[in-house]
């Protein structure tokens, strides 16, 4: 059974794997360093719960992601969806405006997972490429993919109609991956 | 193709094809929408290849996220000013 270590040495042992996770989630990294800060907070409050069935590490991601979904919410139900200027979901610049074929050959990506999982640069290149996405249509695409939610679930989160959601999924993967595409894989 | 088939099942455009793989992903898409797809991706390379790398591009996001949750060693991103700053609130509260 895994036992805490003492929370001093928590932010050495873990800040950042917290980090890593939370800028897949949340574009901002200030809101993303909050983010950690308020996690580590709440296991200290609630460290005589913590059981040792799963690793500290585990334990701490944990309640960041809940720690993030909760931010999601908030900052979607705060704000009334009327005043929100809708994002922008057309994917039309990616496609040739006649026949409606990709105006870029996609090219192929060869590559083995397990030689990109330690790659530092790849990681980061995806970060920026996120970033480069609307807030609304990033955060889509990591509750999807990152937190393997379902559709039903993120547009609760994100306050959003399934037919948006799909719009909204759609765009940030064309444009996710013809970024990803020119920034990493075009130069391997 | 048999012009009656084209007919009941009128070939996609690129746009049309990558919004289904992409809806594909996260709901159970129509026969009608499949057969489409289908249709589109057995004549069209492009699209083919997009999709492989969508499907390769959540595979390695998924192992991914497994792999910074198991891990121990990570490489360090936060600044030590800010871990510091962490430190302190932890110590004040």
């Amino acid at each position: 059974m895994a036992h805490l270590s003492n929370p001093q040495q928590w932010v050495d042992l873990y800040a950042d794997a917290l980090y890593a996770y939370a800028l897949k989630m949340i574009s901002h990294p200030d809101q993303a360093e909050n983010l950690i800060q308020e996690t580590f907070l709440a296991a200290l409050k609630s460290k005589d719960s913590f059981k040792g069935n799963s690793s500290e590490k585990t334990w701490l991601i944990g309640i960041l992601r809940h720690k993030i979904t909760d931010h999601l919410r908030s900052k979607y139900r705060e704000v009334p969806v009327s005043s929100l200027a809708p994002e922008d979901t057309n994917v039309d610049s990616f496609f040739d405006q006649i026949n409606e074929t990709l105006k870029k050959n996609p090219g192929s990506w060869d590559f083995q997972p397990d030689q990109l999982l330690n790659k530092e640069e790849f990681w980061r290149t995806f970060e920026k490429c996120l970033q480069r996405l609307p807030p609304k249509t990033a955060e889509a695409f990591s509750l999807s993919e990152m937190e393997q939610m379902s559709s039903k679930e993120i547009c609760k989160v994100l306050n959003v109609s399934s037919t948006n959601l799909w719009s909204l999924l759609h765009r940030a993967r064309v444009q996710l991956r013809q970024c990803l595409q020119i920034n990493w894989f075009e130069h391997e | 193709m048999n012009s009656a088939l084209m007919k009941m099942m009128p070939m996609i455009s690129c746009k049309k094809a990558s919004r289904l793989m992409s809806e594909g992903m996260n709901r159970r898409l129509l026969i009608k929408e499949v057969m489409s797809l289908k249709l589109h991706l057995f004549f069209c390379a492009a699209c083919k290849q997009v999709l492989k790398q969508l499907k390769g591009l959540r595979k390695l996001i998924r192992t991914y996220r497994n792999h910074l949750i198991l891990e121990s060693s990570n490489s360090s991103r936060l600044s030590q000013v800010v871990k510091d700053k962490i430190k302190q609130t932890l110590i004040n509260s």
